[in-house]
């Protein structure tokens, strides 16, 4: 009997030391990953934040196939490009003004601008509790805000009326949500873009107070370069002239001398550059993704979409330097040298969006290039700037600034004061200046005169002005959105 | 000279000893009536009787003589005569059913004592399969098990419990090997392996808790037995070759149909002149004939206090496709000690090794679209390519830049003690190891085969993956038989568990192409990026059950498990997980007992709750991501923010299961099988819900889903001995599965099965199976822009286009036209299984098939222009054949339609195997038996494809776009026992 009670006793032992101490055996810290306790509490941590703002740039859905259908190809500056056959998922229905609530391409819009906003709030909600000195701790509010501003831009230029969220959401606060959900008037988003942008030009560095290392933030200049952009879409001459009169007043951006190198690695962030989105093709390689591979020369770079259409084409005065320098036509030799083939299904590629295999940072990775977005440049500073003093009657400041931006394309000045005549070569200049920078489509509902170049395409007045909201967005809210005349 | 003589002697005096004398006697069966008709034999010679009917016996023998009693269904029994006159015999039930041990978590219970539903696959069955996953063994074996393999070397297949049973937490089932639980069972060798037994129902699943709702797969290795070693052989070898093809088009027709599909967008052609015969059939330059290895020793043995068994084998298969193959090594160890009279301990240890040149699954895809006028080498060597009609690269060139390898090992181990405390009480302490390492090398050199397939710069990919689990359980048992009416048995403890992993993952850029210099070390280390991550969690488990029966008629099994996991948040942790099951053994009642036709019959029925929480670790915590950065200055500077919205209440899937079966066996379990009926309702499915975008992210994991599979299994069995040498069997099984969606997230659907062509084809709704294809209903072929325009239609839409139904004649084609036209999930499937044993030969032979499931031909479907075509479009419309079926030649993407979908009904024989055992007059060898199998030669199949066997995920499966052919193995193989 007493060999068993032994035995008996050395199992309950053991199992009693198995049993005693299951509480802390299952709390099992994450392994691998961080919690939010305590994590943002450094200047550097801050900064953090603010960079994974910054990265909602480089991603698909936000700059790249998307992007280039909805502002290019559906515009009458591109065709959709590619192979007959391959259609990019709805790029052929955006060539031809056949697309519908479903097409992938809104959604992404959708979906990647108003993730860049929510991650703006979230560092805004978080920003004034880390405890660093306040200058860095505007500028890094400043730079999100700036941000924010831009998505909002993209969005209230894509679909008009849009939700205005400018705090964290609680997922679980379904009345929250609810309210969140529900279209704001456009003039309130434009609203909240304006006082986004003000304060990022109060509290932004210049562009010369930044660090090297910190090359490509937001800067105090861009922020009033897209405030009067903004303006001008606002039709606020007066604001706009001010705003871009104080770019070019400061002094701290001019124009660079060859046209064709802006869109160059010799061009990156250069005098002339008020933002752009920075990409690195270098040995580790971290760009928009795919954006030059999508509009690559269609079989020996890459996919070819967004053929730059005939009508671009012609819209270049004879000896404008521009139209070599946006286009690459089959058969030529570029500026690296590199022949490209004589057989090609598009007549025109993208010169914008290509980058050099040997005259440029390249790795071998063309799905993360090194090629830099130019989202605000000083030559569209100038034309603003024209544009805003011929609205406001000021024709000899307007044809200063225009014909700055026409001498670099080597073309001669004009000097037409008549504010109508003047005011569509400005739109003219706009076209082949910006030609493949995204601005076209947008550039042309704001002018009014969107059915009239795009009405052939299949555009319709009091439709195709903006895009339809995604169904699916429409579908998840239990019908809070509304649908746009689609 | 002198010991023949000595042997002589003895065998004269020995017959001298020899007294004849007539013994009789009654024999029965165990369960307790006479049987006829046995028959009775005098060992080593052919005389003999039969019992009569009422199972007596009378034959003369003499002392030193032995008994052979043999009858079907039951166990031989040999007894030696001596000093007796009267021997009376009880014969041992045989059949599988009845006297079989199955194995059922913690424990074991004999198959006829069970109350739960449990399919058992048995050693010679799993040995026979030629394949790295024993997993195959299973496939048309047992009702309620569907098994779906693509065939690939190393590959494990999906299997299937009772239907898909949930959304995004994984569908395969829970593996226990010898106690310890894994997720993947390709290190065993086939040959190692006792038995697989399947937990089907939720009473015999539950014991295993939150992770059991899947169903549960229990293996069981070979252990030695006392007794003289033995030693034996297993080997095969063979061939691997593709069975379906489908015929693609001649240069020609190809030529023609681009050149026709360009015209119909007013494109000029792309072919001019006739040039045609290249001809290149891109499958046969991506292919070869594959082969298969097997070599296998196994040791066993053991005295009365040590038994062992000791196992190695190799395994080669070199695939179809080339440079795909697979090896592993496998070394197997089994030992038990007697210490004591009361305490017993052993281990258990298997170690495996492999290593694999993955498969570039992709070249299959390319191979079936690359133009068949493109040569493989053009007449001055350089690869052919189809730049501008195309973006398919060339598929011999992708196969020969392509360098994916990977080796690894496995370690599992346990050791146990096994203690009698009191009387029938005793305590079994087993700690199991379970610990995995991976390594795998990318590399992709420079190379430039045409402008589009060019890699500029090499670049290197190394990743090193550990895994340490460790379970430890303790368990009491006892078991005891009161006035042998009233049986208990009863089992509980407590069971502890910790799974750590950790992963490691480097890359660089230009490192030299020779093989022996694929290291980082020897790349740009300007180019160097490195990723490391890990895993952790644990689980504490209370584990009960307790088995009653009376006088082995009435059956009662109760299980519980009380399982804490640390993958939820400390107020979600615990889960309870209880489940009861009943049977009443009919056949055992009086009024049955003497029953010639009826030898078993016995009703069960069963509940339990089980759960499934096969999520990542920490999904209800909000975590912050990093590496969400940006290039400032050139330098990546890096950036984190919280990108996932989380659900703290996450908790684990909940079935609840119902099964009601019956097993019966006729004329002496001759005829047997079981009929079960069951549903399964699982609640708290984990879903990607869907969030609005304006939250920042698009959807977050939680428990907001329900589905229902019910169904009806059936098995029946028949087999009989016609005589010593020539016997047979053959066995059905047939699931009737249905399964349904009965709530979604704020009832949004889901949709799936992408093309990735912008076109997706199925949709998981409330009301329909998952993952059912959803798709546009053509209506035949437009002959006149009359009625293009006079319908709905999609824009560009040309003659000799579909006409798509506007089905909800809304005068508009959008996503509320689509219909639901089945699923990939079969309503009807089955298995057949047949031996036959005619003197020396045996011969088996297996097949399985689907019926009522529909497959997608997405490869057709995902056409982009240029791209080839099946030879079958010669019969498309055109102005000359306007009464075709088939579109007329066109680029644009196609729309997803019922055009594409196909009946997924098939029938394939997966094994047909004849053997023949040599006869040897050898003291040495005992049995040596050589055979011919082959495995999968043949296949019914509606589908136009390739293989109907489609696995891909709970959304996506059903879907061939990427055509893998199905291959048949053809093998020549060994087993010799010493």
């Amino acid at each position: 009997m007493k060999k068993y009670m032994i035995k008996l006793l050395v199992t309950v032992i053991s199992m009693v030391l198995v049993t005693a101490c299951t509480k802390e055996f299952l709390d099992v810290k994450p392994e691998g990953q961080i919690t939010p306790e305590g994590y943002y509490s450094t200047p550097a941590r801050a900064q953090e934040l603010v960079n994974s703002i910054y990265n909602n740039m480089l991603t698909w859905d936000e700059h790249s196939f998307s992007w280039i259908g909805i502002t290019s190809i559906a515009s009458d500056d591109a065709d959709k490009g590619s192979s007959a056959g391959d259609t990019g998922a709805d790029k052929d229905k955006l060539d031809n003004f056949t697309y519908g609530p479903t097409d992938i391409s809104v959604n992404e819009i959708w979906v990647a601008n108003f993730r860049g906003i929510s991650r703006t709030n979230l560092a805004l909600d978080i920003l004034p509790k880390i405890a660093i000195e306040s200058k860095l701790k505007n500028r890094l509010k400043g730079e999100a805000r700036f941000l924010r501003a831009y998505f909002y831009w993209n969005l209230v230029r894509t679909f008009g009326d849009v939700p205005l969220i400018n705090s964290v959401i609680d997922p679980t606060n379904s009345v929250q949500v609810d309210q969140a959900m529900i279209r704001a008037p456009k003039q309130q988003i434009y609203d909240l873009i304006i006082s986004d942008l003000l304060y990022a030009k109060d509290s932004l560095y210049n562009k010369g107070q930044y660090e090297n290392a910190d090359l490509g933030r937001a800067t105090s200049g861009a922020a009033k370069g897209l405030l009067a952009k903004v303006y001008l879409y606002q039709k606020n001459w007066q604001a706009s002239f001010d705003m871009a009169a104080q770019v070019i007043n400061s002094g701290e951006y001019a124009l660079v001398d060859d046209y064709s190198t802006i869109w160059r690695e010799i061009g990156e962030n250069s005098s002339e550059s008020l933002f752009e989105v920075q990409a690195v093709g270098g040995p580790i390689a971290l760009g928009v993704q795919q954006y030059s591979l999508v509009q690559g020369v269609r079989g020996q770079f890459g996919w070819g979409f967004n053929s730059p259409s005939e009508s671009l084409n012609n819209a270049y005065e004879e000896n404008d330097l521009r139209r070599e320098a946006t286009m690459i036509y089959p058969g030529e030799v570029l500026w690296d040298d590199v022949i490209i083939l004589a057989s090609l299904p598009n007549p025109r590629y993208n010169q914008k969006a290509y980058v050099s295999r040997t005259q440029e940072t390249f790795n071998g990775n063309d799905e993360q290039s090194n090629k830099n977005l130019r989202v605000l440049r000083y030559a569209e500073v100038l034309l603003i700037h024209a544009e805003a003093a011929n609205e406001l009657g000021n024709a000899t400041s307007a044809l200063q600034s225009l014909n700055l931006v026409r001498q670099r394309a080597g073309l001669d000045d004009i000097s037409v004061t008549d504010q109508s005549q003047l005011r569509q070569m400005i739109w003219n200049e706009r076209r082949v200046e910006l030609g493949m920078e995204h601005d076209r489509f947008f550039d042309l509902v704001r002018q009014g005169r969107a059915a009239e170049f795009m009405g052939p395409l299949g555009f319709i007045a009091g439709k195709h002005e903006v895009f339809p909201v995604p169904q699916s967005q429409i579908d998840i809210s239990g019908g809070l959105l509304t649908q746009n005349n689609y | 000279m002198k010991k023949l003589l000595l042997l002589f002697i003895l065998v004269y005096a020995m017959n001298l000893m020899a007294q004849e004398k007539t013994i009789s006697g009654v024999v029965t069966a165990d369960e307790g009536y006479t049987l006829p008709g046995v028959n009775v034999l005098i060992k080593g010679t052919t005389v003999g009787t039969v019992t009569d009917l009422d199972g007596a016996y009378s034959i003369t023998a003499s002392g030193e003589n032995v008994l052979q009693f043999s009858y079907v269904g039951m166990q031989s029994h040999e007894v030696a005569v001596g000093n007796q006159t009267t021997i009376n015999v009880v014969l041992q039930s045989n059949v599988a059913l009845l006297q079989d041990v199955v194995v059922i978590g913690y424990g074991t219970v004999k198959k006829k004592d069970l109350t739960g539903s449990v399919s058992q696959v048995k050693a010679a069955d799993i040995a026979a399969i030629a394949s790295a996953s024993p997993a195959l063994a299973l496939q048309g074996r047992s009702a309620g098990v569907q098994v779906i393999n693509n065939g690939l070397p190393g590959s494990s297949p999906e299997i299937l419990i009772r239907g898909v049973g949930s959304i995004q937490a994984g569908t395969n089932p829970l593996y226990v090997v010898d106690g310890i639980i894994t997720g993947d069972i390709r290190n065993l060798n086939s040959n190692d392996i006792q038995s697989i037994d399947v937990l089907k129902d939720a009473s015999s699943q539950a014991i295993y808790g939150a992770r059991a709702s899947n169903g549960v797969v229990i293996i069981t290795t070979k252990k030695g037995s006392k007794g003289k070693m033995k030693l034996s052989y297993q080997g095969y070898y063979g061939f691997n070759i593709i069975g379906k093809r489908v015929k693609m088009a001649s240069s020609q027709f190809y030529e023609q149909y681009t050149n026709e599909a360009l015209l119909r967008d007013d494109k000029p052609a792309a072919f001019f002149g006739d040039t045609y015969p290249i001809n290149t059939v891109w499958l046969d330059e991506v292919t070869r004939t594959g082969q298969l290895v097997q070599q296998s020793v196994t040791m066993s043995g053991g005295t009365d206090e040590i038994t062992y068994l000791v196992s190695f084998s190799y395994n080669g298969d070199k695939g179809v496709l080339q440079k795909n193959d697979f090896s592993r090594y496998t070394l197997r160890l089994n030992n038990e000690y007697k210490i004591a009279n009361w305490l017993k301990m052993g281990n258990i240890l298997s170690l495996s090794t492999y290593k694999a040149n993955y498969p570039n699954t992709g070249v299959y895809n390319s191979a079936y679209r690359q133009g068949p006028n493109v040569p493989v080498h053009d007449s001055a060597g350089n690869w052919g390519n189809s730049n501008n009609i195309n973006n398919v690269g060339n598929p011999v060139a992708s196969l020969a830049y392509y360098h994916n390898i990977g080796k690894g090992y496995q370690i599992q181990a346990s050791f146990w003690g096994q203690a009698d405390l009191y009387r029938e009480l005793n305590f079994k302490s087993s700690f199991g190891l379970d610990v995995g390492n991976d390594q795998s090398k990318y590399y992709t050199p420079y190379f430039i085969a045409s402008p589009s397939q060019q890699n500029l710069i090499s670049n290197l990919s190394v990743s090193a993956n550990q895994q340490y689990h460790y379970t430890w359980d303790n368990m009491f048992n006892y078991g005891r038989s009161f006035n042998g009416k009233h049986n208990l048995d009863a089992t509980a403890g407590v069971t502890m568990e910790e799974l750590n992993s950790t992963y490691l993952s480097g890359y660089r850029q230009d490192v030299p192409p020779q093989e022996n210099y694929w290291y980082l070390n020897l790349g740009d280390a300007a180019t160097a990026t490195n990723g490391n991550g890990g895993d952790k969690w644990r689980r504490f488990s209370y584990v009960a059950r307790g088995t009653y029966n009376y006088g082995g008629k009435y059956f009662i099994t109760g299980t519980a498990r009380y399982e804490g996991s640390s993958r939820f948040s400390e107020d979600n942790r615990w889960g309870f997980f209880p489940s009861a099951g009943v049977a009443w053994r009919i056949s055992a009642e009086n009024f049955m007992k003497d029953s010639k036709v009826i030898s078993n019959l016995k009703l069960r029925a069963s509940w339990g709750l089980v759960g499934n929480d096969n999520i990542s670790t920490n999904l209800f915590l909000y975590t912050i991501a990093t590496g969400i950065s940006y290039p400032f200055g050139e330098e990546i500077q890096n950036g984190s923010t919280i990108t996932d919205v989380k659900d703290p209440n996450l908790t684990w899937e909940t079935s609840q299961g119902l099964d009601i079966g019956l097993d019966y066996g006729f004329l002496n379990d001759r005829l047997y099988g079981e009929i079960d009926y069951y549903k399964k309702n699982t609640k708290d499915l984990l879903y990607p819900a869907p969030l609005p975008a304006i939250l920042g992210s698009t959807s977050y994991i939680t428990n907001i889903a329900e589905l229902v599979n019910q169904g009806i299994e059936f098995s029946i069995n028949w087999r009989d001995e016609i005589s010593k040498d020539f016997s047979y069997s053959i066995g059905g099984n047939f699931t009737y599965n249905k399964n349904e969606i009965i709530d979604l997230a704020n009832g949004l659907p889901i949709d799936g099965g992408s093309l990735g062509n912008g076109q997706t084809v199925t949709r998981t709704s409330v009301g329909e199976p998952v993952g059912s294809f959803w798709v546009y209903e053509t209506d035949g072929l437009y002959q006149t822009e009359e009625e293009i325009n006079a319908t709905p239609h999609f824009p560009g839409t040309k003659i000799g286009d579909f006409r798509y139904k506007d089905n909800n004649e809304d005068g508009l084609l959008d996503n509320e036209d689509r219909i639901f036209v089945g699923s990939y999930q079969p309503v009807f499937y089955f298995g057949i299984n047949l031996t036959l044993d005619i003197k020396r030969f045996d011969v088996q032979v297996g097949a399985f098939g689907n019926m009522g499931n529909k497959v997608y031909n997405g490869k057709k479907a995902q056409r982009w222009g240029g791209e080839n075509i099946e030879a079958s479009l010669e019969d498309r419309w055109t102005v000359d054949n306007t009464n075709s079926t088939t579109p007329r030649a066109f680029n644009n993407v196609p729309v997803a339609s019922d055009y594409y979908v196909e009946s997924g009904n098939f029938f394939r024989f997966s094994n047909i195997t004849i053997g023949y055992t040599i006869p040897l007059e050898s003291k040495v060898i005992s049995k040596l038996r050589i055979y011919i199998s082959a495995q999968n030669p043949y296949t019914f199949q509606a589908f136009s494809g390739y293989n109907p066997e489609l696995p891909g995920g709970v959304m996506n499966s059903g879907i061939e776009t990427n055509p893998i052919p199905t291959t048949g193995k053809y093998l020549f193989g060994i087993n010799l026992d010493l």
